[in-house]
């Protein structure tokens, strides 16, 4: 901080213009990447919008600007110690792996056998994804970047990183990316109620549908997980990594006799990794590689593919209903985004808002974790389709 | 550009319906699994 005071000084008392508008520049990058990082934990702690990614991501911003910091690189180049988390747990895609190991133990997948005919809406809500991708191409970046931006529709912040890994884009993008995913994330409750007020009548809003309650042997439980993860590898196996980590997950909590892995999963896991991820990925926040146009249109974008998540369900929920006589409330559709379990208690309360009577949130949460399901297979489509292209 | 993109977004729609169609097979052969108990009682 004091080299730089002085490199300050040295310049306008030698009325050298060029170089103390350079530092000058440097230390407004900073006040601004400060006041970022100070956003980002006023929205973790005062609106409580995922507070356990944004508070280390928005503390990780404020260290990393700290001039002259060696935390991610000394001045010889040499790797810090969040330099060498970054290259050893998302570069090599380690964390987003691990994360899903601790999701998969998370989700029951009981609502999915319950009402199966939901997994389309898994599939339908990753429309934002392409949507996004093109918008992305529209405005000027390549179609590796596009791929990776467009996954933010994941609402799926593992899948995000993964790609944007994959691709070998920039930090500075891969941070942008993943500020976005995780912000868009704790916004569906102020960003999916209007996009489906505009796409549906208050009549389909009303629309009631029946729920059977039905047992699920153990035995289907196991196999599922297992079944999944072979026709996802089969198909690409460029989705073996995130499907079958997801799926491993699953099974340790479905097998019945690894209850302590399967909390420590859901847990231990989950926290300690969501905690050196949001740090690590805060620190790649630095002025120089965060501060462009391009991070701005990145959180555009982000907006841009909840919305067309969001239309994506809902539209393809009102096709379904052209041929159906037990007709879907549209809403349920909004739900097939990853956004678990947010998006399924999102869509219980307008219906409920519309009609005291309604209950829609065993749909909705099948919907829901068919999204988590349609996310991961987007992303790895991603993935596979553009990375022949670039030649991956 | 803008070809590969409406390209990768033809491909990837087909591809996500696809795969979760085959999910749907599986759910639903599953789905008529029953625990032994279950048949027992059956």
């Amino acid at each position: 901080m004091i080299e730089k005071f002085n490199e300050l000084f040295t310049a306008l008392a030698n009325n050298d213009m060029a170089a103390a508008s350079e530092v000058g520049l440097y230390f407004l990058g900073m006040i601004v990447m400060f006041f970022i990082g100070g956003v980002l934990i006023y929205l973790a702690i005062k609106k409580d919008y995922e507070p356990a990614l944004l508070l280390p991501i928005g503390f990780g911003a404020i260290i990393t600007n700290i001039p002259l910091t060696n935390i991610v690189a000394g001045a010889e180049g040499e790797q810090g110690i969040f330099g060498f988390l970054y290259e050893n747990t998302i570069a090599n895609e380690l964390f987003p792996v691990l994360i899903f190991i601790a999701v998969g133990a998370m989700i029951d997948f009981t609502p999915l056998f319950q009402t199966p005919f939901m997994l389309f809406f898994g599939a339908a809500a990753q429309f934002g994804i392409f949507a996004t991708m093109l918008f992305a191409l529209a405005l000027g970046f390549d179609i590796a970047e596009a791929g990776a931006i467009g996954v933010i529709g994941a609402a799926d912040g593992p899948t995000s990183i993964f790609v944007a890994n994959a691709f070998k884009l920039d930090k500075g993008l891969v941070a942008a990316i993943t500020v976005a995913a995780y912000s868009y994330m704790s916004l569906v409750p102020i960003i999916q109620p209007p996009v489906i007020k505009l796409l549906t009548t208050k009549e389909e809003r009303r629309i009631r549908m029946n729920f059977k309650q039905k047992n699920v042997s153990k035995l289907a439980k196991i196999l599922f997980p297992i079944t999944v993860t072979v026709i996802a590898g089969m198909i690409a196996k460029e989705s073996v990594a995130l499907v079958g980590a997801l799926m491993f997950g699953n099974l340790i909590r479905e097998c019945g006799v690894l209850d302590r892995l399967s909390e420590t999963a859901q847990k231990e896991l989950a926290n300690l990794v969501t905690l050196l991820l949001g740090i690590t990925i805060g620190t790649t926040m630095t002025a120089q590689a965060f501060l462009n146009w391009d991070t701005v249109k990145i959180m555009a974008m982000g907006l841009v593919a909840f919305i067309f998540d969001t239309a994506g369900g809902v539209l393809f929920a009102k096709f379904i209903n052209l041929f159906r006589k037990e007709k879907v409330n549209p809403m349920v559709g909004a739900a097939g985004i990853s956004a678990f379990p947010m998006s399924a208690r999102v869509i219980q309360k307008m219906a409920k808002d519309e009609d005291p009577m309604n209950f829609v949130l065993m749909q909705s949460v099948a919907a829901n974790v068919s999204g988590q399901l349609g996310s991961v297979v987007a992303g790895s489509m991603i993935l596979v389709l553009i990375g022949k292209i670039i030649g991956l | 550009m803008f070809g590969q993109g409406l390209e990768v977004t033809l491909w990837g729609l087909a591809g996500v319906f696809s795969v979760l169609l085959l999910f749907y097979i599986v759910v639903i052969l599953l789905g008529k699994l029953k625990d032994k108990e279950e048949k027992e009682e059956a």
